[in-house]
């Protein structure tokens, strides 16, 4: 064989080495401690895009006149207690001070209520659109 | 030099994959993190390694270097830089290393991925992926050698094949290769979630890009081969259900239906067991799409040839299959249905009749393409299954397929009122009858199923069409926006929805075009002296006679022909004859006269007299142009449906349990 076939070989060689071996090196590595809320708070935001993501399609599909008025009422009372009680998840995620705790119930309701005047613009702002 | 670098290359690859291999079962046995990047750094090692010796196999073609034996098979002197460059995957071998080469680079990028999320999967989704590489660089390595001698000195080479010089040969064989080992990146997901008893949709999320991605390309090879094959042949046809473009077809159908219903597992928590036997089998199709090629069992014409690596094949498919399926099996109790059907009036269950329909197309396909096979072993005698039974069995099932493609858009999910269905599609409905109408009493030969096609190719494209126009004005009357903001806001919001839409306008198209080629074909044989005219579909053409010339190194022999219609030319044709030096047989080079309503497809089969006389072959193909226009239409909407970015993910989420 080429001489330059084995060196070149031996350099393919020295980089699988490097590659595969160097990690076998390292030293045991500690578990760290990682940050919970950061963790919660992620996972509460995808959860939080989620569920609104499937109420705006519900309403959607409403509009586009693919569900009737009866199932949409159905599927609105199944998914706007739990918008709520992910919005919920995440404002304590935010921080359970002692102002939250204390304000915790009027925050759910102004919640709720906020939810509920957001729909009732939408639905009013298309039964303005039917009649014009 | 560069053949014993190569081959060395290979060999330090298989031996890095199987140390690789031995370490992510120590990462799994010790949990030791360490193991894991080693495995991850092997996984790496090996794409360089495969690289290095695909750089040198193109090394060797580019120089022509014939004392390789699959250079001068497949190359000669005089062969273009491009076709030198193709030819690393004209044969068996070079194919194969093709393989290992993707493979390599694709679990290279799997492994290093840095997904937190799938940090549980991960250590199996490698292990599979190492299985696979040492499979294909054994094959490579021990059973295909592309750097075989060629055992004395030698001047020039074989040449490559006439019918593989073709602007098809560069994209066709590269895009189903993408495609077919793409597949084995979700399969590999799966299986981990199986290991794993994760019976969640994280490995879903986790593969679906890669899952699209391998569907388009493997697309676009279907494509691709379908043109080459058209322009190529000369036979005027496009399709004609050979073994190995079953055996491209075959995932693609399973492949479809995966795409499909994984978004019911995504949304609703079902078909758990059901997208997992359909990765299952993707995978395995693309692993028996391989065999057939390799193998010889069933004729084809685009067999490599009988070769020994067929049980190697064999093996492997079965043992995967066997495994696969075992795990499966003995998991299928972690993977519970999380909801149940809420009603049969849904969009997950017009999904699982789309399903049912794809996989019964795939099925009849299948079942047609082995059938030499299982008649060889049942009576002793290969009986061939031809286009006839594939066009009779595959063909309703697909255009039923695309009859759901029109329902589906409309239903909701959950649950959909009849009468809010019957609403909805009522004006696609009715506009569609009369386009059938039209088409059965214009074309007046008292064929139905055409015009039924046509009248559902219709409905489908209004119904999507309707979809979006409609949700372009909710958007705008809700928001206040203009319809071009409207418009925009809708598709942008919500890419994989519309990609999707526009997915399945390319396909009505094609649907149109296989329609209207196969449903009405003209064609006509004519001999003619010089000066006589040939007449086919109000087209005239005149035969001049034939002219000469060179073009590199081969010498074309064409007619060429004005085309006059109503009266107007049109320009002209010429179609030819081209002969190698290094092949007796000449190739037919098809002359087409192009347009949105049909092709004029011209052939020079044969002369005699010293061209006073010429045999020539024309075909009328009706909305051919079509197939290429959905094709790119496909494209589009894939990419536009999977570009990063927000719009691509799947946002609703419809669960019986609190998110």
């Amino acid at each position: 064989m080429d001489p330059v076939v084995i060196v070149a070989g031996l350099i393919l060689l020295g980089i699988s080495v490097y590659l595969v071996g160097v990690p076998l090196l390292k030293p045991l590595a500690e578990e760290t401690k990682t940050a919970k809320p950061a963790v919660s708070t992620v996972n509460t935001e995808e959860a939080k895009e989620i569920i609104f993501a499937t109420l705006a399609e519900i309403e959607f599909d409403y509009q586009m006149g693919k569900l009737a008025e009866e199932d949409y009422l159905k599927l609105k009372g199944e998914y706007q207690p739990r918008a709520i009680q992910v919005l919920r998840s995440q404002a304590k995620a935010k921080g359970d001070s002692p102002q939250f705790v204390k304000d915790r119930a009027a925050i759910e309701a102004e919640l709720e209520k906020e939810l509920e005047q957001e729909l009732a613009q939408i639905r009013k702002d298309l039964q303005k659109s039917r009649e014009g | 030099m560069m053949a014993d670098l190569g081959f060395l290359a290979l060999v330090i690859a298989l031996l890095v994959a199987v140390l690789s291999f031995v370490i992510q079962v120590l990462s799994i046995k010790t949990g030791d993190k360490r193991f894991m990047e080693s495995a991850r750094g092997g996984m790496g090692a090996i794409a360089i390694l495969v690289s290095v010796s695909s750089a040198a196999l193109l090394y060797l073609l580019v120089t022509s270097d014939f004392s390789v034996l699959y250079v001068y098979r497949y190359t000669s002197l005089s062969l273009s830089l491009l076709y030198k460059l193709s030819a690393f995957w004209a044969g068996n071998a070079g194919s194969l290393l093709l393989w290992a080469l993707v493979l390599s680079i694709y679990s290279a990028i799997v492994a290093n991925s840095k997904q937190e999320q799938n940090k549980k999967l991960m250590p199996y989704v490698n292990l599979v992926l190492l299985i696979n590489n040492i499979f294909f660089l054994l094959a490579v390595t021990f059973f295909a050698n592309p750097f075989a001698p060629t055992g004395g000195a030698v001047m020039d080479g074989r040449g490559l094949n006439p019918m593989l010089q073709n602007p098809g040969m560069i994209i066709h064989p590269i895009t189903v290769f993408l495609g077919y080992v793409g597949f084995v990146v979700p399969f590999a997901f799966a299986m981990a979630a199986l290991i794993t008893k994760d019976s969640g949709d994280l490995w879903i999320k986790s593969t679906r890009r890669w899952t699209v991605l391998a569907w388009l390309f493997l697309s676009i090879g279907n494509l691709y081969g379908a043109q080459w094959a058209y322009t190529e042949l000369g036979w005027g046809g496009f399709w004609a259900w050979d073994p190995v473009e079953n055996a491209s077809f075959l995932p693609w159908l399973t492949a479809t239906a995966f795409i499909h219903s994984v978004m019911i597992q995504e949304r609703k928590g079902m078909f758990k067991i059901w997208n997992m036997a359909l990765i299952i089998v993707t995978y395995i199709l693309t692993l028996f799409g391989t065999y057939i090629v390799r193998s010889g069992v069933i004729t084809s014409v685009h067999a490599f040839g009988v070769s020994q690596q067929g049980n190697l094949f064999l093996g492997f498919l079965t043992l995967m299959l066997f495994a696969s399926v075992g795990l499966l099996i003995w998991r299928s109790d972690t993977f519970k249905e999380e909801k149940e059907f809420e009603s049969y009036l849904s969009r997950e269950s017009s999904f699982l009749l789309n399903n049912l329909f794809l996989v019964g197309a795939a099925f009849a396909v299948f079942w047609g393409t082995i059938f030499p096979l299982v008649s060889n072993w049942v009576k002793g005698v290969a009986v061939t299954v031809g286009p006839p039974f594939f066009n009779q069995v595959a063909g309703p099932i697909l255009f039923t397929t695309l009859f759901l493609m029109g329902i589906c858009p409309v239903i909701a999910w959950q649950k959909s009122n009849f009468k809010k269905l019957v609403k909805s599609i009522l004006w696609p409905f009715i506009s569609s009858l009369p386009v059938v109408a039209a088409v059965y009493f214009v074309k007046g030969d008292g064929q139905i199923w055409q015009p039924l096609v046509f009248g559902i190719a219709a409905f489908t494209a209004l119904v999507h069409l309707k979809e979006i126009i409609k949700g372009t004005l909710v958007r705008s009357k809700i928001r206040g926006d203009s319809l071009f903001q409207a418009f925009w806001g809708l598709v942008s919001k919500n890419r994989r929805r519309y990609g999707g839409y526009l997915v399945h306008l390319g396909t009505v198209l094609i649907a149109l075009a296989i329609v209207g080629t196969m449903g009405y074909p003209t064609e006509t044989t004519k001999t003619v002296q010089i000066g006589e005219t040939i007449e086919i579909g109000g087209y005239t053409l005149t035969y001049q006679g034939l002219q000469e010339k060179m073009f590199e190194n081969k010498g074309i022999v064409y007619a060429e022909m004005p085309v006059v219609k109503d009266g107007k030319l049109l320009g002209s044709v010429a179609p030819e004859k081209v002969f190698y030096p290094e092949f007796e047989q000449p190739t037919t080079e098809v002359s087409i006269m192009g347009g949105f309503k049909e092709d004029l497809y011209v052939v020079l089969s044969s002369w005699s007299q010293g061209g006073e006389i010429a045999t020539i072959k024309i075909n009328i193909n009706p909305l051919m142009a079509w197939m290429w226009i959905g094709g790119y239409l496909l494209i589009i909407g894939t990419l536009f449906a999977v570009w990063p970015g927000r719009g691509s993910r799947l946002g609703p989420r419809y669960k019986s349990r609190p998110a």
